[in-house]
């Protein structure tokens, strides 16, 4: 009988693995990171006049 | 920790791991976005991964991690989750092919760079581990060979994916990140280690000696083991034990046997041995003070663990092996709940244990029935097999609850359990154990 539960929870397992992988696809496709641990330097675009850019 | 939490934590932990490498490499700084099926299959193959590498972790026989399902049930999950890792590791290459079909020269387990010729081969190893395990027996690869094949592969498989990631050198690109994905499979390989390295170690301290294998009906034995040197091991009727014959405890050749004797009987242990295969066919010619090694005690399926107002079991040949524990240690506890066992078996005279039964039926409140598929002139009793018309006959209409017990081959087992379904009895009261999976 616990082989119907190892069969519903394999189930499960998969469709959250899938689901998972779509969402991870889906982001990195629009190229978005989870931006938690490491902080990202910042650059400054040129300015419009050709002055020097900042920060580099 | 109660069962029902513990089983929920694992779960819990075990989708943690597998998704795990997918939240770390979404962390800032990542690599330039790709095309959905380019991410797609770099997620698919991430999940497979982690996967992979909890695979050792499901057969390093945690007590903790199999006490809430049964070691039975992790078994046969892992060798699911395999299937599954191994189709998601394939779907990683066919993705990228499907989204660049330039991709498709890459395949060639030859060519390519460094990086894809090691995506290929751990791809090809865990294909092959995956083959030789559902061909086993048609293949004729016997169970020890296939078993040191099956570690072998599934490390190499591991260890070539690692070296893909590496040289693929795109996610893995921040090092903090590959570091994080060798710390998981490392971790899971290690539990895998302490499986077959350091606790044959402990095993060392611990040895037993064969005290007598005496022969039973229907080409069974009963073998006997006590302890040398240490007071031996508690278990619950109806657990198991892995138990290997070899000079060291580091030898592969171990085989899961139920205990028949009393828990209550100790130090001195029994088993009852079918000859089965390439081990149990040579089990009577093994000699009274070889030297034994055991793991255990392992398993779920005890009545200690799911009390009942009574119980009925369903026993199929050498599963009566765990039946005879359990009845054994009722005995020795004097318990006076009602148990009624259905004993299926071909032949009445190849019946094993029919004599200790019927004593065990003098000191408990126990009906044996025995179920004989060829039985003997002038039988009055069950014959046939257990099935939905037998248990309509002979199941106890007495109201109080009882707790189904089934262990024998698996077309029995299946059998019992769709019958007991269709007697209505919830599944909550029905256990099983099963062991054969390759």
């Amino acid at each position: 009988m616990r082989r119907i539960y190892l069969y519903r929870a394999t189930g499960i397992m998969l469709a959250l693995m899938l689901g998972a992988a779509l969402a991870f696809a889906w982001a990195r496709s629009q190229d978005m990171a989870l931006v938690l641990l490491v902080e990202e330097s910042r650059i400054e675009a040129p300015a419009e006049d050709g002055g020097d850019a900042a920060g580099q | 920790m109660g069962r029902t939490i513990e089983g929920v934590f694992w779960v819990a932990a075990y989708l943690a791991v597998i998704l795990a490498p997918l939240v770390v490499m979404m962390i800032s700084p990542t690599p330039p976005g790709r095309s959905f099926l380019a991410e797609l299959s770099v997620a698919l193959a991430f999940v497979a991964l982690a996967q992979a590498a909890v695979q050792f972790l499901l057969i390093a026989r945690y007590r903790h991690v199999t006490a809430p399902y049964g070691i039975d049930i992790i078994l046969k999950y892992h060798r699911e989750m395999g299937m599954m890792a191994v189709g998601l590791l394939l779907a990683h290459p066919l993705l990228l092919v499907a989204d660049r079909p330039a991709m498709a020269a890459l395949l060639d387990p030859f060519g390519g760079t460094a990086g894809t010729r090691l995506g290929n081969w751990a791809l090809y190893t865990l294909v092959l581990l995956l083959v030789l395990s559902l061909a086993r027996k048609r293949i004729g690869l016997g169970y020890e060979q296939w078993r040191v094949s099956h570690a072998l592969l599934g490390l190499a498989g591991l260890g070539l994916a690692h070296g893909h990631i590496h040289l693929s050198a795109r996610y893995a690109a921040t090092a903090w990140k590959e570091w994080v994905l060798i710390a998981i499979s490392a971790a899971l390989v290690a539990s895998f280690a302490w499986l077959r390295l350091a606790k044959p170690a402990f095993q060392f301290r611990r040895p037993w000696r064969v005290a007598a294998v005496e022969a039973e009906r229907g080409r069974t034995w009963s073998l006997a083991l006590e302890p040398e040197g240490h007071d031996g091991i508690e278990f619950r009727p109806g657990q198991f034990a892995w138990v290997c014959l070899s000079r060291t405890p580091y030898s592969v050749e171990e085989h899961p046997f139920s205990f028949s004797s009393s828990a209550e009987a100790g130090p001195r242990l029994e088993f009852a041995v079918e000859e089965l295969g390439d081990f149990t066919s040579g089990i009577g010619d093994v000699e009274p003070g070889r030297r034994a090694w055991l793991d255990g005690p392992h398993g779920s399926f005890s009545p200690d663990r799911s009390p009942a107002a009574g119980y009925v079991f369903f026993a199929g040949g050498v599963g009566i092996a765990p039946f005879l524990g359990m009845l054994r240690t009722m005995a020795d506890r004097g318990d006076p709940r009602p148990v009624l066992l259905f004993y299926g078996s071909p032949r009445w005279e190849d019946t094993p244990y029919r004599e200790a039964l019927g004593e065990l039926a003098d000191r408990l409140a126990l009906t044996v029935v025995p179920v004989i598929e060829e039985p003997p002139e002038g039988w009055t009793g069950e014959r046939g097999v257990i099935d939905e018309a037998l248990l309509a006959r002979r199941l106890p209409r007495e109201g109080i609850e009882r707790m189904h017990f089934v262990c024998g081959p698996p077309p029995m087992m299946d059998a019992v359990e769709y019958a007991l379904r269709a007697r209505g009895i919830p599944r909550a009261r029905i256990r099983s154990e099963r062991f054969e999976l390759v």
